[in-house]
């Protein structure tokens, strides 16, 4: 899996056709969490999880889970907001 | 309605309460001080013969027809430049008066054709109106050819697309002269000559079109003669009869007189009562409308199979049966969330309700986003978090009460104009500037105006910019400490965040560009202006970080105290005529009417009690995430209201390659526009001209958009939703647009006031409209925020991805332009074209230099994931290493250029920043196919 350009600590996942379902919702957490950096990690995740909830489509959501369940994704705090939106 | 002919008082009104008495022919009257006599005359019902005198214009007192006789007043004083006094006792009939006016009309009628049965302005005539009221019988120096030295045959200016110039019939009256430089602010016309010789000129004696005339019309408007004069009254004649209704291109949503004879439009003429106007206009709402009779309009439904066939015509029963059974066909297969559409800010209130009422219980999802998303959704975004409210905080009129007016990313000249107009005067009166943005836009530096500062930042860091000034403003001691105690929370954390040494203008200047004494100097004059504004576009919101933005312009807002009461606030400039309307009603996926999630068990029980449905609790697609869907497969199908989303949104391979992968695509529009090309159901839409609904505009204001004439093509475009809803098996009817707003207004709190007989009533109203405010709300979070408390958001600067490389040297940023509008299908269908033919790229001479490219070549515009051929214009006015363009021309096609970059927030795609590269073309572009068999504007070769 290469990693996506630009953003740290997530890699992207192909899907079957070929375009990959994960790689803009990745990219799009990723800089979420790149508004928050330098702040501790629960705090960027609380924020992110309760942005994600609101704003996000059910199907990226579980996008996002299905790459971080596939070790794509290595970013800390990008790993703590699956596991609370995963709650 | 009969032609519609506004009361003109001559002289424009007064503020403050009436306490000065006076009588004028016995009369008592009673009016604020600084009226005029000529004012005060006309609220005592008494007409004064006047020529040079109107409402819109300070007085001039040059043609003496206006003189009165003033008991204890020596001579004979023109009543326009004489103000009231109490007691003062008025004759404005008496022999003397007469006599005087008599004389003046006898000159004016000697040096003038006498061809009024065949003149233009027949029964329109102010000169031919007074020639009757001073009872002028007989011209003793001849008239006409039979005169002495005169300017009959001086020639016609028909340079202007719109209007004629025919000197011949000019009084020099100056109201022309004067409109130009009062009311539109540029200034362009002036008297040239002294005496005998005296006449209007167009700049230094050049036509018209090639002046610094923006044909905006007011010179028009002003004009008491047929010397200027609308071609399409000199073709059609004088109209006969006026609808009010609003403009539909930029979000001023300016009021007109939709002038007619018969159901043919004549003309456009701006409302004097119009709230967001008051009588002005811009060369699109007042001329450019003829693209509603162009020949391109499609007036028959079309349906195909593929994108690969022809289209056919078909019934409209066929159209609404055919796109609502590939729609559940789709769904079966797919899954209720596989369909999906967007909404349209050039569409009505009462049509963008219905297609998020057709999306929440037909389709039976929440997959429903408009074009806001690729503008304004930061906006909406950052000011709900800081504020409460997705909106501007202001009237337009509120400008003329700011001391220090900041504009940053916005070029309100070019894309906001009868605003500007507003804007420029204030400033002429005073008011400091500064402007925020890469380009030296005219508003820099223009007639009377030069701001006090530029801060010509480097595209993408305004993140970085905003916080600076917001630095100065912590750690200089200039932090309004009253208004954030009292009214904001989360101050503590926000000031020790934005104190930091990072965050000074010293420690940015290597990402912004910007000196930092500059900044630390506009930080300054900002913070102590007394009134401060900000006013704002796309160069915040189109950016990687466009919601940090909009929360750092709230924080330096909050903490100068600028938020409350007139001349100051945050005001987003709306580049649609219904962005703010279209969120307003739900557009956007995770948001009910009125800006309420879709998770608030409350809020849905409103609506699935109304609409006897069960509504999902979960946020839906946003266009970008539509894109990606379709590309994944999970999105077969999408409903396109009145939005060119193929020509308009960012990286436009990506986007041609989902809406090829779609199963449907369903395009209601004017025209087959490039969209079309991949959809297989056409819906013709109707234009502003047909419409029946409201228009809410980027001060909250609401305003009806009346059918001028009947629809085109037979249907009203929210009766077409409801139909394919009906299709679908949901029940949905509606006998009028009126009753649409009432369930808007049943629905929605901020709305609970507004109803078209509401409307007709009282003419606008800004919303919340309700019955706290059934007059409206000028002016929010006067008493408190809408949220409570202001709150404070730290805004980290975070760079943009995306950035220069050897490769790719050049930052470009796009835009628009005064004559032309978002993706030109309106305004390339009429004679503004003339002004814009095609998309041209401005680039500083030094880049053009080191590139071998002179002023007019044809170069190739190169990014990461496309490229584009345009001519180039050498411009100084762009900063080293940036340069711009326009997307208002599909053979130009820009965004195939833009890419994927979007804000963290929202998704709105990154428009200004895109690292380029230009080089001299080496030939013509040409028109490939792609894969999809869709035509693709591709260069034929070039650096």
């Amino acid at each position: 899996m290469a990693e996506l350009a630009g953003v740290a600590g997530v890699t992207g996942v192909a899907g079957a056709s070929g375009h990959s379902a994960a790689e803009p919702v990745l990219r799009l957490a990723g800089e979420i969490a790149a508004q928050f950096e330098g702040r501790p990690t629960t705090e960027t995740a609380t924020v992110m999880a309760d942005h994600i909830r609101q704003f996000w489509d059910p199907r990226m959501r579980r996008a996002l889970l299905a790459a971080v369940d596939a070790g794509a994704v290595r970013d800390p705090a990008v790993l703590a907001t699956a596991e609370l939106i995963r709650r | 309605m009969s032609l519609l002919k506004e009361p003109d008082f001559g002289t424009p009104a007064r503020p403050g309460a009436a306490t000065v008495e006076l009588t004028v022919d016995g009369m008592a009257v009673t009016v604020a001080p600084g009226t005029s006599v000529m004012r005060a005359a006309k609220h005592a019902g008494v007409d004064i013969p006047k020529l040079c005198a109107t409402d819109s214009l300070e007085a001039f007192g040059s043609c003496r027809l206006c003189v009165v006789e003033i008991d204890g007043a020596r001579g004979t004083p023109a009543s326009c430049t004489t103000p009231v006094a109490p007691g003062m006792v008025v004759r404005t009939q008496t022999e003397k008066v007469a006599k005087l006016r008599r004389g003046v009309m006898e000159l004016y009628i000697s040096d003038h054709p006498l061809d009024c049965l065949t003149c233009s302005a027949n029964g329109d005539c102010e000169l031919q109106d007074m020639a009757g009221v001073t009872g002028l019988r007989e011209v003793r120096y001849g008239s006409g050819v039979d005169a002495g030295a005169n300017h009959l045959d001086l020639l016609k200016d028909t340079s202007n697309p719109y209007f004629d110039f025919d000197a011949s019939k000019c009084i020099v009256c100056s109201r022309c002269v004067r409109a130009c430089d009062e009311v539109q602010g540029t200034l362009a016309l002036t008297i040239e000559g002294r005496g005998f010789d005296s006449k209007v000129s167009a700049g230094a004696g050049v036509p018209f079109m090639e002046s610094d005339c923006v044909s905006c019309g007011a010179c028009v408007q002003a004009c008491p003669t047929a010397t200027l004069q609308e071609k399409t009254v000199v073709e059609l004649g004088m109209p006969t009869r006026s609808v009010i209704t609003t403009c539909a291109y930029c979000g001023v949503g300016c009021s007109f007189k939709a002038e007619l004879r018969g159901d043919e439009l004549v003309r456009m003429v701006p409302y004097k009562d119009g709230g967001a106007n008051e009588g002005h206009s811009c060369v699109k709402g007042r001329f450019a409308f003829g693209y509603a009779s162009h020949p391109d309009r499609v007036l028959e439904p079309m349906v195909r199979d593929s994108i690969a066939d022809e289209w056919r015509t078909v019934s409209w029963e066929e159209a609404i049966g055919f796109t609502a059974r590939r729609l559940l066909e789709i769904q079966a297969e797919h899954g209720t969330g596989s369909i999906g559409a967007i909404t349209s800010s050039r569409c009505t209130n009462e049509e963008v309700y219905v297609v998020q009422k057709m999306v929440r219980a037909a389709f039976g999802n929440n997959n429903v986003d408009t074009c806001a998303r690729v503008c304004h959704s930061p906006t909406g975004y950052g000011l709900k978090q800081t504020f409460g409210t997705s909106a501007g905080t202001q009237d337009f009129k509120s400008v003329a009460k700011a001391d220090v007016i900041m504009v940053i990313g916005a070029n309100p000249t070019d894309g906001h104009p009868v605003f500007a107009s507003r804007m420029k005067r204030r400033l002429r009166q005073g008011a400091k500037l500064i402007v925020v943005d890469p380009r030296r836009i005219d508003l820099v530096r223009s007639p009377h105006i030069e701001a006090a500062h530029h801060l010509a930042l480097a595209p993408g860091s305004n993140v970085a910019m905003i916080n600076a000034m917001a630095h100065v403003v912590v750690t200089e001691g200039l932090l309004d400490r009253e208004f954030v105690d009292a009214r904001c929370e989360d101050v503590a954390g926000w000031e020790s965040f934005i104190a930091g040494d990072e965050h000074s203008p010293e420690a940015v200047e290597s990402i912004t560009g910007v000196p930092a004494a500059e900044v630390r100097a506009a930080a300054r004059l900002f913070a102590e202006a007394g009134n401060g504004a900000i006013y704002y576009g796309l160069g915040v919101t189109e950016h990687s970080q466009g919601s940090t933005m909009v929360m750092g312009m709230a924080n330096l807002a909050m903490a100068t105290g600028n938020i409350g009461r007139d001349g100051v606030g945050i005001n987003p400039l709306r580049g649609q005529n219904n962005v703010q309307g279209s969120c307003d009603m739900g557009s956007f996926p995770h948001e009910l009417p009125g800006y309420r999630h879709v998770s608030d068990d409350a809020v849905r029980s409103v609506y699935e009690e109304l609409w006897g449905v069960q509504m999902l609790d979960e946020p839906g697609l946003r266009i970008p995430n539509m894109f990606d869907s379709a590309l994944d497969g999970s999105f077969r199908a999408l409903f396109v209201q009145g939005e060119d989303i193929a020509q308009s949104d960012p990286n436009t391979k990506h986007v041609h390659a989902a809406l090829a992968a779609l199963d449907l695509v369903v395009v209601q529009d004017l025209f087959v526009n490039e969209t079309a090309k991949f959809a297989h159901v056409l819906l013709p839409g109707t234009s502003f001209l047909e419409k029946d609904g409201t228009f809410t505009n980027a001060e909250r204001r609401i305003n009806r958009v009346r059918p001028v004439m009947a629809s085109r093509t037979g249907k009203q475009e929210w009766e077409i939703i409801a139909e394919v809803a009906q299709a679908m098996g949901y029940p949905m009817h509606y006998d009028s647009s009126a009753q649409i707003m009432d369930e808007i207004a049943l629905t929605t709190p901020t709305f609970a006031g507004v109803s078209f007989e509401h409307l007709d009533r009282v003419g606008s109203v800004q919303w919340p409209c309700n019955a706290a405010a059934p007059e409206g709300t000028p002016i929010m979070h006067a008493d408190g925020f809408v949220r409570g408390k202001g709150r404070f958001v730290q805004t980290t600067y975070v760079p943009t991805k995306e950035r220069s490389t050897r490769k790719y040297p050049l930052i470009l940023t796009t835009g628009r332009i005064l004559s032309q509008y978002n993706v030109g299908a309106q305004t390339r269908r009429t004679a503004n074209v003339a002004w814009h033919p095609e998309d041209v790229l401005e680039i500083h001479p030094h880049d053009a230099e080191v590139r071998g490219i002179n002023d007019g070549d044809l170069v190739s515009l190169a990014s990461r994931v496309g490229r584009t051929t345009l001519r180039a214009i050498i411009a100084d006015r762009m900063p080293v290493g940036v340069c711009y363009t326009t997307f208002h021309h599909p053979v130009t096609g820009a965004n195939v250029v833009t890419t994927d970059q979007s804000d963290w927030a929202t998704n709105c795609p990154e428009y200004k920043v895109t690292a380029v590269q230009v080089a001299l073309a080496a030939g013509p572009v040409d028109v490939a196919h792609g894969e999809t068999g869709v035509p693709v504007r591709v260069a034929v070769a070039g650096g």
